[in-house]
């Protein structure tokens, strides 16, 4: 089990990469386990999924060592678990760390809003 | 564990391998879970195609995942191998790492063999995986091999297959035993059909089809049936439709069956839906079939030419033992019909009628590639060859201090397999994305690519292409060099100068090798230049430029008078030439440059002909000033014109080559001849356009929609020529469409120049691949010869700063060096020229109105060869000249 705090700033670890990101925000919900995470990120796209398990296990184990992420124990496990996978849950310092993430595309969307680059909330495009 | 309904576990079980075991351990159990859930929710039920998609995308993942892993993990390794002593470590893992940082410290040479590899594996791969995809995968259909085409061919052009008759396919179902089914389909001139039931009309691909033809091609409605033979009949309005369909038009709805489709405005029940993924093996594109008409009479007679058949041979029944009854069969209908016995069957098994030419091409573009291949690997061989023997004064102090012999060649060993691994992998990323560029740039025609892609035999193919030859390129030059004596070795200059003579003249040899290789590419590649050149500027009779074609199809629900049709036409014809921009336009049934169609008998009319004189002339139906859209010039009389209207006695116009076979030294202008029962007088002779992309010209007879269009609906293709800098004028033409007809859907729209273009795409294609490959080659060529010189220069610095210490002019020793590349590149001159006389007998299928042994293109590459050479001599050569003296004794 690593540790569910790290020594590091939540800030060193800006920008996240796209799929840990994504990967924080759907646990930040509930633990899940592998193939459910990646069903939730990628929603069903018509071509099916398109990442491989090695990929995705690769990234996980990234997560952990950087404390994002941690194994989720049986409390830990939402109701009706399946008790042979091993489910992931978001730690505090991670979600800090998704927190600061969304602040910083946020304040990118602002500055493209400013810029007419893209249609702002509320305005006819 | 294992899963009920979960193909590929051996396949599961090579991915989850290619990751470092510690993570396998960690993670192996979840992955498999991963894979399984995956392959449920994608690919489970959905036919091969998804399979292979899904396979494609993991397998793809996981080896650049893998890759990634594993070269992380030999840099950890690396870094605590870097404070072990080098005689502490033993085996096969601290051969490794000595390998590693052996290459660390010269890591231009890991880097150039990494690319050369990569770059002949990657090509390699890549155009194997087309092979597979196309020749090589079985067909998916059930019993593919036992599914042949039926076509009838004339015995005086035994080669020239033909349509059918369809009295001739009835004889055939009724009497033939060879097969289990048999049955007719129609695609001479397949016009597709309007859609509606969605927010606009769609165009959708309809093909007729007799009963039995599902079973022929191995397939069978999921939902409902196939037709029966009391349907087979024109005012059946039925349909079979695809999987697709039946999803957007009728809501997948299981109790489709009995519904209805509307197509060209006719109300179509649906009988049958047919299982996703199967596509149809003649025209993959296909939506909708309708019941073929098969019913004698009208134009189901002997001497119409229009049917299409396909059959599935009977078990324990051969193609040969098939097609000998049907060419008996074809001698009874002899009897029964006047035209038919001078005509046979012919047979062919489904295989080659969906490859088609494409397989040759690509069996000829791999064996290209294979010798750019071998070029690599020979290119790779020298390189290990001159570090060898670079390396041999260390190689000798280890001797010498008690490191065995064999323990130095396993170390030379595992720096080749290493990189060759190293090679190998890179050569799969390069090869994927070759693949990529191949799908973009493959010609129209080329079957099957939909089933391309980078699925594990591919995988399987490059790893075992690479790793013997890794091998093979490490072993010599490992053996050679660990057996220089020490005391040479370590002798005067520490270069062992015996070995590096032998080293030198194994290099030469090599190198010979490359330039011999890479010469037959380049001569191959100048004849398919050469005949692409002839292609191109084959006389066609037209001028494609600045004329835009596309289609409008009148449904026979609406415009089944041919008034309607006519005056449709006219009204279009009119409203297009008054565009601004529009130079002139018009309309023909079949487009220039696009083959022999429609032959129909054209008898000529004077006294002194037979009755039964029959000519085989292709018919045209035009409208509106298409010969002044498509630059065909009158050569006498006139053209046709709002004089021959539908009240308006029959008059065509022909061109030269008609005039001339049926009118010999006179004028045609004035003529009669009978074509499909009617007398038509011909009032113009135009030139002759070509109907291949070669040139090739033949008896054409031209009718007016307006005279014309009562023979049947005529699906028109509108030719519109534009004045120089006008702009697009298909918006316009579309608004003119719809301002005719709302419900009209504009289609096909396509420069002219492009349709001539797409019937020389697969030549431009293969001359453009092995034009690619030997570009290559030639570089790998002079990267060899460039290495070898390099290394003269370096062995023989003392002679050079003696000849110059003596007097030697900088021009003499660049003579030295240049000569000894020349000498090389005669060498593989002499070796590449009689293999290329050889070899070039290959393109004989691909190459038009050119000889495979043309001399001046054997000329002209063996100059570029020479030019080759000499460029990747020069560098050496100046090098030599810039030899000091002093510092070449001191070294000495």
């Amino acid at each position: 089990m690593s540790e569910t705090e790290s020594d590091r700033a939540p800030e060193a670890l800006l920008p996240l990469k796209p799929l840990e990101f994504s990967i924080l925000l759907v646990l930040s919900r509930e633990p899940s386990y592998g193939y459910e995470i990646v069903h939730r990120i990628e929603d069903r796209p018509a071509g099916g999924i398109h990442l491989a398990p090695g990929n995705l296990y690769h990234v996980l184990d990234r997560m952990v060592d950087d404390a994002l992420i941690e194994e989720a124990d049986a409390s830990a496990r939402p109701e009706g678990a399946d008790g042979r996978r091993r489910y992931y849950a978001v730690t505090p310092f991670g979600r800090r760390v998704a927190e600061l993430e969304a602040a910083r595309l946020r304040a990118v969307v602002e500055t493209a809003e400013s810029l007419d680059l893209v249609p702002g909330a509320g305005r006819p495009e | 564990m294992t899963s009920p309904g979960f193909p590929g576990q051996g396949l599961l079980h090579l991915l989850l391998r290619l990751h470092p075991r510690e993570f396998r351990e960690r993670h192996g159990e979840e992955m498999r879970r991963y894979l399984r859930d995956a392959w449920r929710a994608d690919a489970a039920g959905r036919g091969p195609l998804a399979a292979l998609r899904f396979w494609a995308r993991m397998a793809g993942g996981t080896v650049r995942t893998a890759l990634s892993q594993r070269l992380g993990l030999l840099a950890r390794r690396l870094r605590s191998a870097a404070g072990r002593e080098i005689a502490g470590a033993s085996g096969g893992r601290g051969d490794v790492v000595r390998a590693l940082r052996s290459l660390r410290r010269r890591p231009v040479f890991g880097v150039v063999v990494v690319l050369v590899l990569a770059l002949g594996l990657g090509a390699n791969t890549a155009v194997f995986s087309v092979l597979h995809a196309v020749v090589l995968t079985p067909l998916p259909y059930p019993g593919p091999d036992r599914i042949v085409r039926l076509y009838r061919t004339d015995l005086d052009a035994p080669g020239e297959r033909n349509y059918l008759p369809a009295p001739a396919f009835l004889h055939y179902r009724e009497h033939a035993g060879s097969f289990t089914v048999l049955a007719a389909f129609y695609d001479y001139d397949l016009q597709g059909a309007d859609l509606t039931g969605g927010d606009r009309p769609e165009r959708v691909e309809v093909v007729p089809a007799g009963a039995g033809y599902f079973r022929a091609v191995g397939t069978e409605p999921f939902l409902g049936r196939a037709f029966r033979r009391d349907e087979e009949r024109e005012d059946a309005r039925l349909a079979v439709v695809t999987h697709d369909i039946w999803r957007r038009y009728l809501e997948a709805d299981p109790d489709a069956v009995g519904g209805t489709l509307v197509l060209d405005g006719v109300e179509r029940t649906v009988v049958g839906v047919l299982p996703e993924g199967f596509r149809d093996p003649f025209h993959p594109e296909v939506d909708v079939w309708v019941p073929q008409d098969l019913v004698p009479g009208g134009y189901n007679h002997w001497d119409n030419y229009y049917l299409s058949a396909v059959g599935r041979l009977a078990p324990g029944v051969s193609v040969e033992e098939a097609r000998a009854e049907i060419e008996a069969l074809t001698r009874r209908q002899g009897e029964l019909d006047s035209g038919a016995e001078d005509e046979s069957g012919e047979l062919v098994p489904l295989r080659e009628v969906v490859v088609g030419e494409a397989g040759s091409m690509l069996w000829l573009l791999w064996g290209a590639v294979g010798l750019l291949l071998l070029v690599a690997c020979v290119n790779v061989a020298n390189l290990f060859i001159a570090r060898a023997l670079a390396r041999s004064r260390e190689m000798a102090i280890r001797s010498a201090v008690g490191g065995g012999r064999g323990h130095l060649v396993r170390e030379i060993l595992t720096e080749s397999v290493v990189l060759s691994v190293v090679g190998a992998l890179a050569g799969l990323g390069v090869g994927a994305a070759l693949i990529r560029g191949l799908i973009a740039v493959a010609p129209p025609g080329v079957p099957r690519l939909d089933a391309l892609g980078f699925g594990p035999t591919i995988l399987v193919y490059g790893v075992a292409l690479s790793l013997p030859a890794g091998l093979l390129f490490g072993l010599a030059p490992a053996v050679r060099a660990a057996r220089i004596p020490v005391a040479e070795a370590l002798g005067s200059g520490g270069r062992g100068r015996t070995e590096a003579r032998r080293h030198a003249r194994l290099r030469s040899a090599l190198v010979i090798g490359e330039v011999a290789a890479a010469l037959v590419l380049f001569i191959g590649a100048g004849v398919l230049v050469k005949s692409f050149h002839r292609i191109r500027s084959a006389e066609l009779g037209i001028d494609a430029g600045g004329v835009t074609t596309f289609r409008v199809h009148l449904p026979d629900a609406r415009y089944g008078e041919p008034a309607d049709r006519i005056r449709f036409h006219e009204e279009l014809q009119r409203r297009l030439e008054a565009l601004p921009g529009v130079r002139a336009a018009g309309a023909i049934h079949a487009l220039p440059v696009t083959g022999e169609s429609w032959i129909w008998g054209t008898r000529p009319r004077y006294p002194d002909v037979r009755e039964t004189e029959y000519y085989g002339a292709n018919q045209r139906v035009v409208e509106g000033r298409y010969f002044e859209a498509v630059g065909l010039s009158l050569v006498q009389g006139r053209l046709l014109g709002a004089e021959d209207g539908p009240g308006d006695p029959r008059r065509v116009v022909v061109n030269r080559a008609l005039a001339g076979r049926l009118f010999p030294g006179m004028s045609a202008v004035g003529r009669t001849v009978r074509i499909a029962g009617s007398d038509v007088r011909i009032v113009g002779v135009v030139e002759d356009a070509a109907v291949d992309p070669l040139g090739r010209t033949t008896e054409i007879v031209y009718h007016d929609h307006s005279q014309f269009g009562d023979n049947r609906n005529w699906e028109l293709h509108q030719v519109v020529a534009l004045r120089s800098g006008a702009g697009d004028v298909l918006p316009a033409a579309r608004r003119i469409v719809g301002e005719l007809d709302p419900r009209l859907v504009l289609f096909g729209a396509r420069p002219l120049a492009e349709v001539v273009g797409r019937g020389v795409a697969r030549e431009r294609f293969t001359m453009l691949l092995l034009t690619a490959f030997a570009g290559v080659a030639a570089l790998l060529a002079a990267v060899g010869i460039y290495g070898v010189l390099a290394s003269v220069v370096s062995r023989r610095r003392p002679e050079f700063g003696v000849r110059v210490a003596l007097g030697a002019m900088g021009r003499d020793v660049r003579r030295l060096v240049v000569r000894e590349g020349a000498r090389m590149a005669g060498a593989g001159a002499l070796l590449g020229v009689p293999a290329a006389l050889l070899l070039t007998r290959l393109l004989e299928s691909v190459v038009h109105d050119v000889s495979v042994t043309d001399p001046w293109v054997f000329i002209a590459s063996v100059g570029g060869m020479v030019a080759v050479v000499a460029v990747a001599s020069w560098i050496p050569a100046w090098r030599a000249t810039r030899v000091d003296p002093v510092e070449a004794f001191r070294a000495e």
